[in-house]
């Protein structure tokens, strides 16, 4: 009985184990997944990868030649301009035109820009600024003397991954000036019908200021450009005097205006132009 | 080449509008700088209205009157710049019919000012002494002694109260 009795329990156990051995080779099985043609292509590097870098990939150093080929993809969407991108020398014209056209006051100057990585813009602008008005239903003439003024700024280029070429940018500016004026008035009061004419000579003032600009720059030929920038600016400070307040402070305006706008002829001198990145034409598909 | 041409479109475009704009040159305070009298109650800070009241200059051309028989609250005295006094001749009518009058001395320093292109050229003034009969009017108090162009109560009258 005892003998039977193991002899049936060997014989399940052999079947037991058989049919275990026997679904691990179908579990097997499935892992292996069957190539599709589509699939089973060699990739091929981008057209700018460098042979160099292919060599590297296969040859051995495969995550730093990959990590190369990452930063290399990168510098092409973002192009790199160097420290020392280019400089602009600039004339503010306009004023000296509207002028001529009946304006009473004009501003004009000079203005050095230094662009670094094609992104910001540190500026110098030096001008001059006169004016004289004479309202027909007012009683006195107003001379703003030839005055010199400053500005100091900055400017970040929104295009910055663009060519230089063109510019669209905001900035800001702290203007300053020491100017002189006279004014002759013609004074006439109604009730005592009395007249008094009086000159206000030599009056001296000066002003401290600060700009928003806002702005665009577009090659024209060769190294010329043409740009126009509109201008908010807050009077901090103007030295009033005994006898008024200044109208015109050179480099501002005429004071109470919070908008003014300079259109500028710029000829860009480029530095580091070998360390530019290359840019290609894109053609249309 | 497409973004260089769309930039130069937003540079002509939005330099024309800019060209386009201009400013309001209007006046917002007095074309000139005219002294201003109030009329309190005595002893308080009451405003009162004269009745009745005439109001002329000693010396102004043909003797004009500044305020004719009329109720006011607030007078503008023009001060005569060259003489650096004016005398002003103030006549109170009472209930009864009957009238007083009192002079007002306003002694002051003209300063010649340019206010501002739309205001134009004009003389403000320093009042440096103020005096008065005392028929009807109990005191005048110098407020604000410079003069300017902006409305502003320089002198305080002080009235009895009947």
């Amino acid at each position: 009985m005892t003998q039977r009795l193991t002899t049936y329990l060997i014989a399940m156990l052999v079947a037991v184990c058989a049919w275990a051995q026997d679904s691990t080779a179908v579990s097997q099985k499935r892992h292996i997944t069957p190539v599709r043609p589509s699939t089973n292509v060699v990739k091929q590097p981008g057209r700018d990868v460098s042979p160099e870098l292919i060599e590297q990939y296969i040859t051995g150093d495969t995550l730093a030649a990959l990590r190369k080929a990452k930063d290399d993809s990168l510098r092409r969407s973002y192009p790199r301009y160097p420290r020392l991108t280019s400089l602009w020398l600039g004339v503010n014209f306009i004023d000296p035109l509207l002028q001529a056209l009946g304006q009473d006051y004009a501003s004009t100057d000079v203005h050095a820009t230094l662009n670094m990585w094609n992104r910001l813009q540190p500026t110098v602008e030096l001008g001059l600024g006169w004016g004289k008005t004479r309202p027909d239903d007012l009683n006195f003439t107003y001379r703003a003397k030839p005055s010199p003024y400053a500005k100091v700024g900055v400017n970040y280029n929104f295009l910055f991954k663009s060519r230089p070429d063109f510019q669209a940018f905001v900035g800001l500016r702290l203007g300053a000036s020491t100017f002189r004026y006279d004014v002759e008035a013609h004074y006439y009061n109604s009730y005592w019908q009395e007249e008094q004419r009086f000159e206000l000579r030599g009056q001296r003032s000066n002003a401290l200021w600060g700009e928003v600009v806002a702005g665009l720059k577009v090659k024209i030929v060769d190294r010329w450009s043409l740009g126009w920038t509109v201008r908010w600016h807050h009077l901090f400070k103007c030295k009033d005097t005994e006898h008024g307040r200044p109208w015109y402070i050179p480099g501002y305006g005429p004071r109470g205006r919070a908008l003014a706008f300079s259109v500028s002829a710029y000829y860009t001198l480029p530095l580091s132009q070998s360390k530019w990145p290359k840019t290609t034409e894109k053609t249309p598909k | 080449m497409k973004m260089s041409v769309s930039i130069k479109l937003i540079f002509f475009s939005t330099a024309l509008l800019i060209l386009g704009g201009c400013g309001d040159g209007s006046c917002y305070d007095n074309g000139s700088a005219v002294p201003m009298a109030r009329f309190y109650q005595s002893g308080t800070t009451t405003q009162v209205s004269p009745n009745g009241m005439t109001v002329s200059a000693i010396g102004a051309p043909g003797d004009t009157l500044l305020i004719d028989n009329a109720t006011v609250s607030d007078l503008h005295l023009p001060l005569h710049v060259s003489t650096g006094s004016t005398q002003w001749r103030m006549t109170f009518a009472a209930s009864d019919g009957t009238t007083e009058t009192d002079t007002v001395t306003i002694n002051y320093h003209p300063i010649e000012y340019f206010a501002s292109v739309e205001c134009g050229a004009m003389y403000h003034f320093d009042i440096t002494g103020v005096s008065h009969t005392g028929h009807v009017i109990d005191s005048v108090v110098v407020s604000q002694s410079h003069v300017t162009h902006v409305d502003q109560v320089n002198l305080r009258i002080y009235l009895p109260t009947n």
